[in-house]
């Protein structure tokens, strides 16, 4: 008898153990966007040493980049994180949840889309890896942020797969709001991004 | 131990070499102490049985006199060091004479501006990994590489500067004594980096009256 | 143990209880013993590097390459089919390529020093400080009955396997093993053509990237375990100096390694994609990596020093039978070298180029890191004043770290002073410097935590007269070894050159040298006597009692070796960790479950 209650007690969760101080799947989010932020502080850095270093930037045979369309693309990401933000409480009608997250990764769809096409236009007037380190830099960190918002995608068709299967129950939630946590890493990190390389 | 510097014949050598002393006694100091407290209480304090240890959780006041006495300590290192920095490294004396230093995998180019004192111009000269300076004038070493990052080191001046590609760095020196000393590479360059080696011959005035007389080009 | 527990048991197949346990105390020994199989092979790498620096240019002895064999690859008539296919021509084979003759060479000891130190920090020292005792000691000594995210933790160790194999893998490429240092400066290391290392530096980039990812979870997942699962009354105060400087590590971890992925994949870009971050002709800035790698490179060091800190700090007090001096000035001195350990980078870069006036602030700081490394040596001092000291073999080990850790630091200032890294800058000093703080106080603190916790991880203890006779054989033959380059260094002798005989000023100096050689291989005879040690007594060493040592942190409270799940009832701590001698008890301890 005794023996069976101390083993019952190890599957536990400990009872007697305080209340964690932050549910450990957004701190382990929050860290895991802090160094997300130290790997793109690196490359940023770079592009600012690169960037102060030139002497004229972008180099004379070397395209502008398209502040325009990548501004409004800008504010279609903003408008996808908006969106999220709004069902971070999933608890109303199931299939409003799932048209929302529809629209967020239909929007970061078409912010991917824009940004694919801008990028062959680009290689068009010659902006490649090599023909500058302003290219390389510009390929490098946007195509970061990129395969980030590719990364943000998938997540956002998992959950909104797992969401149509079984519906947004307690189990879930974490996985929920951590895919929104970081599709909001996303969308927020790319305004800076813009500003600096775009202009 | 100290005598295993080798010889000194740069003017700001004698700084970087008294503050090596310095910091020497300072932390040799500091290791006695720490060393012979360390091996007194082993001795006192080994195990007894039944002996209790002194029970207490540290003082307050010992933190802050130690704290704060490292930090003086170490501040003073970095203030008395500063000055001697600034002269070597930031405040560059005005040149008598201007060698560029070209490094590139396993070689250093010396080019001297030749007669009309420019470079780049047909009058250059250019010698493989032999410097030749003479006595008692401040030197700047134009220093550039064209491959990797080289390491432009004369021990004997007490001179250390990486050449790095795409940068000119300027660096200056002034011998005191003449002879024939060693110019290795010091920072990891390739396979041929051990080995990579030039010369520096200090000339007196007249030795190197005669050297310019006998090597450089007509004006 | 009840019928449920045991069906429990036998339903775990040797897959999930061996090779993909998610239990935070076999995944523990699995870094350890990764850590160990690396460890012998980066000590390895250092003897032949010793034997070139000693005996330069001269073939090698022993390993039984007859001259035929290194001349066709046969030895009596039998081809060495491995390499079948592998070289253009039948008489090469791997070692004929890379050690053509028997000597070693230039090319090759490049690889060899690169290879040494990169395997020692990324493969060794940091699987086991931080993976090993990092994995096992946070849930047990927190009272946690795992880490927060089992799964992830698993995943962590695999990756780090697997990029283990992709620096191994980089030996066998044509071209050779990475050769640039561990520092991997470019352009040296963006170029083929510089260096002639073609792959096996791209498989050094990709591995380290690995490793990386590896350090990420296993870093989210320690904090979030100290964060979280502690147990009842152990509060942040109260956790042991080994947790918290995990605990430290850990947010060194997490915000360092992302820098160093960023320098990385610009390397990589540089090397696979002709991009020119690092390429002064294209307009980019061979710097820019310095102060990446080294953005991340020095809070490196300290999370190569600090778990051997915590581990010397616990073991200290249980040792001298007394409370630790100071537990606060410790934890604050910890958190004041995470901080102060990110803004002093610039002191490896004093002749690199970069701007002097900012050398000057690289100064300043660096010297200010010094103090709290000065607060934790008075404390443990202070620890010792008045202590009761049992010299066990832990101790020992701890001893030595603490006085090498002295050694290591006070050379830290000769060169945190501008002017005087400019002459030993890049000289045996540093690598003096280097080895005093990783090898004298990293490994010692390694060995000793090993030592202590061995009964713990295995049920069984080591043997204590093997311990004394390796303790002392690797005190003595580590001063020997590493106590002469030091004076190397002031004669001015440069690091990474493969023949110091080809210059002049050090031909008088070679003697130091062969002395160092030779007492580098004692060492490396001594570490022979722990390796032999620590796999004999894994099975046939003396059974432990739950708390031999009569320790008062709680991974002594659960059973030897501790269950799945660690401790039969959540544990409830009633004070910290270091309460030795207290007045007016009979034991000189007092565990920290034991009501008060
Ligand atoms: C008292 C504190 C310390 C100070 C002031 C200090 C200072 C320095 C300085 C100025 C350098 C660069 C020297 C040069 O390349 O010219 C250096 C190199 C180094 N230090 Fe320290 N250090 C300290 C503690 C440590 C600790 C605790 C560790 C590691 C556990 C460590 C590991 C290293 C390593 C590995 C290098 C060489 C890196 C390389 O170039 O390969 N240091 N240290
Ligand atoms: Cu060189
Ligand atoms: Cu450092």
């Amino acid at each position: 008898m005794m023996g069976h209650s101390a083993v019952s007690t190890v599957n536990e969760d400990f009872g007697g153990a305080p209340k964690p101080l932050i549910n450990s799947t957004y701190l382990a989010m929050f860290m895991f966007i802090g160094a997300e932020l130290m790997f793109f502080s690196g490359i940023i850095g770079a592009f600012l040493l690169l960037r102060l270093s030139a002497i004229d930037w972008p180099p004379v045979d070397q395209p502008t980049l398209p502040a325009f369309v990548t501004g409004i693309n800008t504010i279609l990401l903003l408008f996808s994180g908006y969106i999220a933000s709004r069902i971070w409480n999933p608890f109303n009608n199931k299939d409003i949840v799932v048209r929302n997250l529809i629209f967020v990764s239909s929007l970061g769809l078409l912010f991917l889309s824009v940004q694919g096409y801008e990028w062959i236009r680009l290689i068009g007037f010659g902006l490649t890896l090599q023909s500058s380190v302003y290219g390389a830099i510009f390929y490098l960190l946007i195509g970061a942020h990129a395969m980030h918002v590719l990364g943000g995608l998938l997540w956002l068709f998992a959950i909104t797969f797992l969401t149509i299967k079984s519906g947004i129950v307690e189990t879930n939630l974490n996985k929920f709001r951590a895919a929104l946590l970081y599709w909001f890493f996303v969308v927020l990190l790319w305004p800076i991004l813009y500003f600096l390389v775009y202009f | 131990m100290l005598d295993w510097l080798p010889e000194n014949i740069s003017t700001y050598g004698m700084k970087i070499d008294f503050l090596f002393y310095l910091i020497y006694y300072i932390t040799n100091i500091i290791f006695l102490l720490v060393a012979g407290f360390m091996i007194f209480f082993m001795i006192k304090y080994r195990y007894k049985e039944g002996r209790k240890s002194e029970y207490t959780h540290g003082n307050n006041k010992l933190e802050l006199i130690w704290t704060s006495a490292t930090t003086i300590g170490v501040l003073i290192i970095a203030l008395v060091s500063a000055p001697a920095w600034k002269e070597i490294k930031i405040d560059l004396p005005e040149p008598d004479i201007i060698v560029q230093v070209t490094a590139e995998q396993f070689n250093w180019r010396m080019l001297y501006p030749g007669p009309d004192n420019v470079f780049g111009t047909a009058d250059d000269l250019e010698i493989e990994n032999e410097l030749n300076v003479p006595v008692d004038k401040v030197i700047h070493i134009k220093l550039l590489s064209d491959d990797v990052i080289h390491s432009f080191f004369i021990p004997n001046l007490r001179l250390k500067q990486d050449a790095v590609p795409g940068r000119e760095i300027i660096v200056w020196f002034e011998a005191m004594k003449t002879g024939r000393y060693e110019i290795p590479c010091a920072e990891l360059c390739g396979f041929g980096h051990s080995g990579m080696l030039g010369l520096l011959y200090v000339h007196s005035s007249e030795d190197y009256e005669a050297w310019v007389n006998e090597n450089w080009p007509e004006s | 143990m009840t019928e449920n527990d045991h069906v429990e048991h036998s339903k775990q197949s040797i897959w999930s209880k061996y090779i993909f346990s998610f239990d935070h105390k076999m995944i523990a020994k699995q870094y350890l013993l990764l850590g160990i199989s690396m460890l012998i092979l980066g000590g390895l790498l250092a003897m032949l590097i010793r034997w070139q620096l000693g005996y330069p240019d001269e073939p090698l002895p022993i390993i039984g390459l007859s001259d035929q064999y290194m001349e066709t690859g046969e030895v009596d008539g039998v081809v060495d089919e491995m390499w079948d296919g592998w070289f253009e021509d039948e008489t090469e084979n791997w070692l004929t390529m890379t050690i053509p003759g028997g000597v070693i060479g230039p090319e090759f000891y490049n690889s060899l020093f690169t290879m040494h130190a990169t395997i020692m920090i990324f493969f060794a020292i940091m699987p086991i400080l931080v993976g090993c005792f990092g994995n096992f000691l946070i849930p047990l000594m927190i009272g946690a009955k795992d880490m927060a995210f089992p799964f992830l933790n698993m995943l962590s160790f695999w990756v780090a396997f697997i990029g283990s194999i992709v620096m191994l893998w980089g030996f066998f490429v044509p071209g050779g093993h990475a050769a640039a240092g561990w520092t991997g400066y470019p352009p040296l290391s963006s170029s083929v053509e510089f260096s002639g290392v073609d792959w096996g530096q791209n498989l050094w980039i990709i591995s380290l990237m690995i490793m990386g990812i590896s350090s990420m979870m296993g870093a989210v997942n320690y904090i979030t375990t100290i964060v979280n699962m502690r147990a009842k009354g152990m509060t942040f105060f109260r956790m042991p100096l080994t947790v918290w400087s995990l605990f430290i590590v850990a947010i060194l971890l997490l915000l360092a390694i992302p820098v160093l992925a960023s320098a990385l994949s610009m390397l990589l870009f540089d090397r696979i994609w002709g991009t020119s971050f690092f390429n002064a002709s294209g307009g980019g800035d061979p710097i820019l990596w310095q102060h990446l790698f080294w953005f991340f490179g020095h809070p490196e060091v300290y999370v190569l020093i600090l778990p051997g800190m915590g581990i010397a700090s616990d073991l200290l007090s249980t040792f001298a039978r007394k409370p630790i001096f100071g537990y606060k000035a410790m934890v604050y001195a910890m958190i004041s070298i995470a901080v102060l350990g990110f803004i002093v980078w610039g002191h490896h870069m004093f002749q690199s180029g970069m701007n002097p006036a900012l050398g000057m602030t690289f100064m300043f700081s660096t010297m200010a890191i010094a103090v709290p490394s000065a607060i934790k040596t008075f404390n443990w001092l202070g620890t010792l004043k008045g202590a009761n000291i049992k010299f066990t073999v832990p101790m020992l080990n701890t001893l030595a770290f603490v006085s090498m850790f002295v050694i290591g630091g006070l050379s830290g200032i000769f060169m945190a002073s501008t002017p005087v890294d400019i002459f030993i800058h890049d000289t045996y000093y540093i690598v003096a410097h280097i080895h005093y703080v990783v090898f004298g106080g990293s490994m010692f603190a390694l060995f000793g935590g090993i030592y202590y916790w061995f009964p713990k991880m295995f049920g069984r203890g080591m043997n204590m007269t093997l311990g004394k006779i390796h303790f002392w054989m690797t005190l003595i033959f580590f001063n020997a070894t590493f106590f002469p380059m030091h004076i190397l260094g002031i004669g001015g002798h440069m690091r990474r050159i493969a023949n110091p005989m080809q210059y002049e000023f050090l031909q008088d100096m070679q003697w130091i040298n062969e002395f160092i050689t030779v007492s580098a291989f004692m060492l490396g005879l001594a570490q022979i006597i722990f390796f032999f040690n620590f796999f004999y007594s894994m099975y046939k060493g003396k059974k432990s009692v739950d708390n031999p040592w009569e320790a008062n942190t709680l991974e002594w409270v659960a059973a030897t070796p501790p269950p799945h799940g660690n401790f039969p009832t959540p544990p409830i701590v009633y004070g910290g960790p270091y309460e030795y001698g207290v007045p007016d008890r009979e034991e000189d301890w007092l565990s920290q479950v034991t009501k008060r």
